[in-house]
């Protein structure tokens, strides 16, 4: 009787000490579980040490967390910081190349939605990747959390996540004083003629109404090209133009706008109130966006931030 | 030989749907203006109080423009075609067979890639760009099919189609390296009205003008050419001399028409057609028809094209193939069947 008491207590104590290893993984293993922006898990031993980027925003918080000199590859579009232009380059427009890419040794690769056929040929290839697909501002944060996990800076993730959200809350604060009517109306302009747009659901659409303005494009479904007689008639306070770089370096551009049939009535442009934005840091889905909050913020209110 | 009488009650029925459809094109659009103020505008009467500022710049710089300018390049494309089909005895020729479009889209896609449209030149550099790409594809095809002194249809076709895919890999090309400006490229090649005013309607009027006086000073030369080139010369056409007199004209029309709203297909193929069986194939009667049916045609397409999606548009390219596809078909059962 009394040796099959111990023996009990024996298997009790057994299944409670496996049950315990069970719920709380070992430490020394130190496996990295990560789960991507589409439900993809991937494990990785130890933080990545050469990483690949497929995309432009990755590459700029990589270099944020303080690990640029861990990326080994680069698209051709990766051109922040400056560092970045010195990065092996393994594609660009014809998508990633999957050679190059296995041929500089990996253990992780950042993809974009955008990226889906070369992320499953590289899943197939054993290689490491993390797609990710931010939707909103506040994703854009999960993603550094993901991508600061994935490396080993997680410390260096928090700081940059604080950063992003007290400077969005700075601007949040200044203009959340102001009313309905005080809210300009942005025209946020791609290329013209066939003039596109970002309508509702883009991330600029977000980024005006964040710098406390409003997006003149509604009706229209993501990017989309409004009719011309729509902007006419909606009458934009502003003028946004993000879309060529090089025009940002002209100062005669403005007389292009005066210039186009009917548009000298606009409000915008009878009060000289059109301006350039860097494509590159309205477009991408880095840390960056929040300096694209701040400077649409300041035009659409100059007398709150002085 | 179709009657005399259905080609007089056809032209009645263009005329009065192309008087439709420019009204309707005018009135309607994707914002709301109450037709009685958009008569007030056009007429120049003084406006009712409270009129919003901007409806008579959306009436008389954006619609009216917009609308004539598709009328005009539906017109031009399909003129063309008319003639390019009768040209080369082939119900496959279409303004664009011989290389025009594909010449017109190098010089439009290398001058956006370069931000000719930021600099001077401004919205006339894509037209002109457009326009001189047109005419130098057409340039290259005339002189490669010229064997001693002669230029037979077919040489000219595969000039054409060899210059015409040549130059469309140069598109390619250069699409491939555009980067962000893809979408416009693309955009461009899809055609559209969008920002077109009152000067790209008058750039384009001198060259239509011209191409389209010789195509039908030329009507019954092209009747004679229909019957074979041998006919023609004992009927006293001077074969060569016509056959490049109205190949220039036709390139001009669809070059200068194109240079201005991008490519815009099916029009040229399909209209020509249509009229022919409507009507029969005597020039004289498909070369009007075609003009105007032309016209028509893109008017209507132009106006889906801005209410189907409003506020957003979609172009007009798209809607020409997309509606006049199944049309084309529903008119090739119905002569089958007939």
């Amino acid at each position: 009787m009394k040796r099959r008491i111990t023996a009990g207590i024996a298997v009790l104590l057994l299944l409670l000490v496996s049950g315990c290893s069970l719920l709380a993984p070992s430490p020394e293993s130190g496996e990295l579980n990560l789960v991507d922006d589409f439900g993809r898990e991937v494990s990785l031993e130890e933080p990545a040490q050469r990483i690949i980027s497929l995309v432009p925003s990755s590459t700029e918080i990589l270099f944020a967390l303080g690990v640029g000199d861990r990326v080994v590859g680069a698209s051709e579009y990766c051109n922040y910081p400056a560092e970045a232009q010195a990065i092996t380059r393994v594609g660009g427009f014809d998508g990633p190349n999957l050679e190059l890419i296995a041929s500089l040794n990996p253990d992780l690769v950042f993809a974009a939605s955008l990226h889906k056929e070369a992320v499953e040929a590289m899943e197939g290839m054993g290689i490491a990747v993390l797609a990710l697909d931010p939707q909103s501002i506040g994703e854009i944060s999960g993603n550094i959390r993901l991508m600061a996990k994935a490396v080993g800076r997680e410390e260096a993730g928090n700081t940059l996540i604080e950063d992003l959200e007290e400077r969005l809350a700075k601007v949040a604060e200044k203009v959340s004083a102001l009313k309905e009517g005080d809210r300009p109306l942005v025209f946020f302009e791609g290329w013209y003629p066939g003039i596109s747009t970002a309508g509702e659901g883009t991330f600029i659409d977000e980024v005006i109404t964040l710098a406390g303005g409003k997006n003149l494009a509604w009706g229209i479904s993501r990017w989309g090209n409004i009719q011309e007689e729509e902007v006419l008639a909606r009458n934009p306070d502003f003028i946004i133009h993000g879309y060529l770089d090089e025009i940002l370096k002209d100062p005669d551009t403005m007389v292009h706008f005066a210039n186009r049939d009917g548009w000298a009535e606009i409000k915008a442009i009878k009060e000289n109130q059109v301006f350039f934005i860097d494509p590159d840091v309205i477009n991408r889905t880095s840390h960056r966006i929040v300096s694209a909050v701040e400077a649409i913020a300041k035009m659409l209110h100059p007398d709150l931030f002085e | 030989m179709k009657g005399r009488r259905t080609r007089a009650a056809a032209f009645i029925v263009l005329a009065a749907l192309l008087f439709l459809v420019l009204l309707a094109g005018v009135l309607a659009g994707s914002v709301f203006i109450p037709v009685a103020d958009i008569l007030r505008i056009l007429t120049f009467s003084p406006l009712s109080e409270g009129t919003p500022a901007m409806w008579p710049a959306i009436v008389l710089r954006l619609r009216l423009p917009r609308v004539l300018a598709a009328l005009l390049v539906g017109s031009a494309l399909s003129l063309s075609g008319a003639t390019m089909q009768g040209l080369f005895k082939n119900p496959l020729a279409d303004p664009f067979i011989i290389g025009v479009s594909s010449g017109a889209s190098v010089g439009a896609a290398a001058a956006m890639l370069l931000g000719l449209a930021w600099t001077k030149a401004g919205a006339f550099a894509i037209p002109l760009a457009a326009f001189a790409g047109g005419l130098c594809s057409l340039f290259l095809v005339y002189s490669l099919s010229a064997s001693g002194g002669r230029r037979s249809t077919l040489s000219l076709l595969l000039a054409g189609t060899a210059v015409s895919t040549f130059l469309g890999a140069v598109v390619a090309l250069l699409t491939y390296f555009s980067g962000e400006q893809l979408q416009q490229v693309v955009f461009w090649m899809m055609g559209g009205f969008s920002g077109r005013n009152w000067l790209h309607l008058f750039s384009m009027l001198p060259w239509l003008g011209l191409g389209g006086g010789i195509v039908f000073w030329h009507a019954r030369d092209l009747d004679a050419l229909a019957q074979g080139e041998e006919q023609a010369y004992y009927l006293g056409v001077e074969v060569e001399r016509v056959k490049g007199r109205l190949l220039w004209a036709s390139a001009l029309l669809a070059a200068a028409a194109v240079s201005v709203s991008g490519l815009i297909g099916f029009v040229g193929l399909v209209v020509p057609h249509a009229m022919r069986i409507i009507g029969g194939g005597a020039h004289r009667w498909l070369l009007p028809a075609s003009a105007l049916a032309g016209g028509v045609f893109v008017v209507a397409s132009d106006l889906l094209a801005r209410v189907v999606l409003a506020p957003a548009e979609l172009p007009v390219g798209l809607v020409t193939a997309l509606v006049g596809g199944p049309f084309f078909l529903y008119l090739l059962k119905k002569r089958r069947v007939a």
